[in-house]
């Protein structure tokens, strides 16, 4: 039992990463058939995955509905949109008509929305945390500020604004963000090996 | 006196920010828009379809993105369609589907474009860089059915189709900047063409410098500029004038907040450190 | 047209409520809030669902492809992370994603992410830009080795800072750029498909 509940995801993990990885070395059809489909049964359990947070919501919002906290009738809203966008959902699938209705006037808007109050969020942050206190600070604002002056007003105004923005950008920008691109690379890279191996187990989540 | 702009309420900033941004939507100020190079190359790669060439179109974005996406989307797939490409789209996004029906309706309807002959939608796949990768390797074992449900084989597009090796070009309007990148890039002769959100222009600018990309549209204002050079005014070109206010009023706030709070630091009594 | 219609004073509402959060915390805001919770997962399950259909169980049930029941019962054992007791039977369906997954990466960013970067970096110093980004690359790159101590190192290493510096205001800069663009969008809604104004006039 020790064996299946340690070991074997494991094994596992270590099998299916390997026969991905040596497809891309070795040019053998059986090896390349044999990938083709792990990546199939991958996209399916993703799929599957996506509807994991149900759980948690379901839990936490149905805790407060019992206990009649001072939330429980905002807990009870998400649970019938829940509920609603799931029986409409399974019944027509997203080609349904009722369905594209929910999704273009209900979670399209507040989707959007959420996003579009950055906007705000971005105004304070400049007003407020965006303080020039050294050297390195003030490279980082001219930096932006000559980004920001690219468009509109500010290239009709100064006409050489949009060639020392696109400098910029190919120049010292493209220079810093290959290092953090290459750094990036090497880290991912050791991160997915040493989850293959085995070293990194996080994945395997808790219990017994 | 000055050190009174480091305690402005930030809801009249707020206030200001969405008249600048709100009010050219009313009465546009018809700024100029320089064009870039990166959008110039882009604009010159597409043009270079022949009648006939099959083109991804990655539509890859939410909602959240739409309002830079969908413009991008607009002016690279319709330069594409005009050139008489084939088209195949497909999402890796939940949210792309009702992107690609909507394009799908105008391709149709503005290009005279028949369902499964030059045009075709793929549904969305699980997985992100897993999908990827079965694009770029096994693209008809990763698909039955399409976008409406229909199976596959039912199309002559697709019957012809053997794999992604036999496409010109993976235009990608794009949420996820490099997953899709790291395994198309491994299709040989597949020309990629990226749209990016702005947020995300700096992290695609070393693989821009590579050249593992053939054009890069970055943003709403990738779009506008896009919009300018096939001469298919959109919603890009609309919204630009209160893009350069609302940096104005961005630039202005940084200004005043260390103004601020430099004056306030000056004026506030030295206090002597403990111990 | 009446669905349109209310299905667009439906999204104008809940548009305006999130934005309300602006003012100050507010019940309509919490309203909206709960909503984009409930529908957003809602719609992750629709999606899956039709997923899984299509991929594996309309192959497996009707076409003979009995390979397509293993990503399936390993799909649903997945779900018994919801029940502590039964966590463990996860394990397996879980560990096959991370490592497929992470193997797709790893064989993705050793030639896009690093091979081809290296590559593109190595360009010949014939000018002031070349010499310039050749320079800036490899002291940000520098910047990343933290074990590095050394005194003549220290400069190039401030100079790596300072390219990093660069790099974070243009995404700062494109950032608000970005910004800007997704309320310009709501506003667009607002204004033009909600109110039915028109630009230029009333």
């Amino acid at each position: 039992m020790v064996f299946v509940r340690t070991r074997l995801p494991l094994i596992v993990t270590f099998v299916a990463g390997f026969i991905i990885i040596a497809q891309y070395y070795f040019n053998i059809p059986a090896w390349k058939a044999l990938s083709a489909d792990l990546l199939r049964f991958n996209v399916v359990l993703a799929a599957f995955a996506l509807a994991l947070g149900i759980g948690g919501i379901v839990r936490l919002h149905s805790g407060r509905i019992r206990r009649r906290a001072p939330e429980a009738p905002y807990s009870m809203l998400c649970l019938v949109t829940l509920a609603l966008f799931l029986v409409v959902g399974f019944a027509q699938t997203t080609r349904g008509t009722t369905y594209r209705w929910l999704w273009d006037y209900i979670l399209l808007p507040v989707q959007a929305t959420s996003y579009a109050t950055t906007f705000f969020f971005i105004t304070s942050a400049a007003y407020r945390a965006f303080r020039v206190k050294n050297s390195y600070a003030a490279v980082l604002m001219a930096s932006a500020v000559i980004m920001m002056l690219r468009v509109g007003i500010f290239a009709s105004a100064m006409p050489w604004m949009p060639n020392i923005s696109a400098w910029v950008w190919d120049i010292p920008n493209t220079a810093g963000m290959r290092a953090v691109t290459i750094g990036g690379a090497l880290s991912l890279v050791g991160n997915a090996f040493r989850v293959i191996i085995g070293l990194e187990r996080g994945h395997l989540g808790g219990g017994e | 006196m000055l050190e009174k702009l480091n305690n402005l309420d930030t809801r009249i900033l707020y206030l200001i920010m969405v008249c600048l941004a709100t009010f050219p939507l009313m009465r546009p100020i018809g700024l100029p828009l320089p064009i870039t190079e990166q959008v110039k190359l882009c604009y010159e790669a597409i043009d270079q379809l022949r009648p006939g060439d099959l083109v991804f179109i990655g539509v890859d974005f939410e909602p959240s993105s739409a309002p830079e996406a969908w413009p991008q989307l607009l002016a690279m797939g319709r330069h594409a369609a005009s050139k008489g490409a084939r088209i195949v789209m497909l999402s890796m996004f939940p949210g792309g589907f009702r992107y690609e029906q909507q394009f799908e309706d105008i391709l149709k309807a503005q290009y005279d474009m028949q369902y499964g002959v030059t045009l075709l939608s793929l549904p969305y796949s699980a997985g992100l860089e897993a999908a990827y990768q079965s694009v770029a390797q096994n693209l008809k074992g990763l698909y039955t059915v399409d976008l409406h449900g229909t199976p596959l084989n039912q199309f002559p597009l697709w019957n012809e189709i053997q794999g992604a090796q036999d496409f010109t070009m993976y235009i990608q309007i794009a949420d996820a900047p490099v997953a899709w990148l790291r395994q198309l890039t491994q299709v040989p002769g597949l020309k990629l063409i990226n749209g990016t959100l702005a947020s995300a222009a700096s992290t695609m600018a070393p693989l821009w410098q590579s050249r593992q990309l053939s054009g890069l549209i970055i943003g709403m204002s990738g779009a506008a500029e896009y919009e300018v050079l096939v001469r298919l005014p959109g919603p890009a070109a609309a919204a630009m004038d209160g893009q350069s206010l609302g940096h104005a009023m961005i630039i202005l706030c940084i200004i005043l907040g260390n103004v601020g709070y430099y004056a306030a630091m000056r004026k506030a009594p030295k206090t002597r450190s403990a111990g | 047209m009446l669905n349109a219609t209310v299905g667009t004073w439906v999204a104008a509402f809940l548009t305006l409520g999130l934005f309300s959060w602006m003012y100050k915390e507010n019940a309509w805001f919490r309203i909206v809030e709960h909503v984009f919770v409930g529908a957003s997962l809602g719609h992750l399950a629709v999606v899956g669902y039709g997923n899984i259909k299509d991929i594996a169980w309309t192959p497996a049930a009707t076409q003979g492809k009995w390979l397509m029941w293993l990503p399936i019962i390993g799909g649903l054992l997945l779900y018994s992370r919801w029940f502590k007791q039964y966590m463990w039977l996860s394990r397996v369906p879980m560990g096959f994603l991370v490592g497929t997954t992470g193997a797709v990466v790893l064989t993705g960013s050793i030639k896009a992410m690093l091979v081809d970067q290296v590559i593109a970096t190595m360009m010949p110093l014939n000018s002031i830009n070349n010499v310039l980004f050749v320079v800036l690359t490899m002291a940000a790159t520098m910047y990343f080795m933290f074990t590095l101590q050394s005194k003549w190192a220290a400069p190039i290493i401030d100079l790596g800072r300072y390219a990093l510096m660069v790099a974070f205001g243009a995404t700062f800069g494109f950032t608000v750029m970005s910004r800007i663009s997704l309320f310009t969008g709501r506003m667009q809604f607002l204004l033009f498909e909600w109110l039915k104004l028109t630009p230029g006039g009333g």
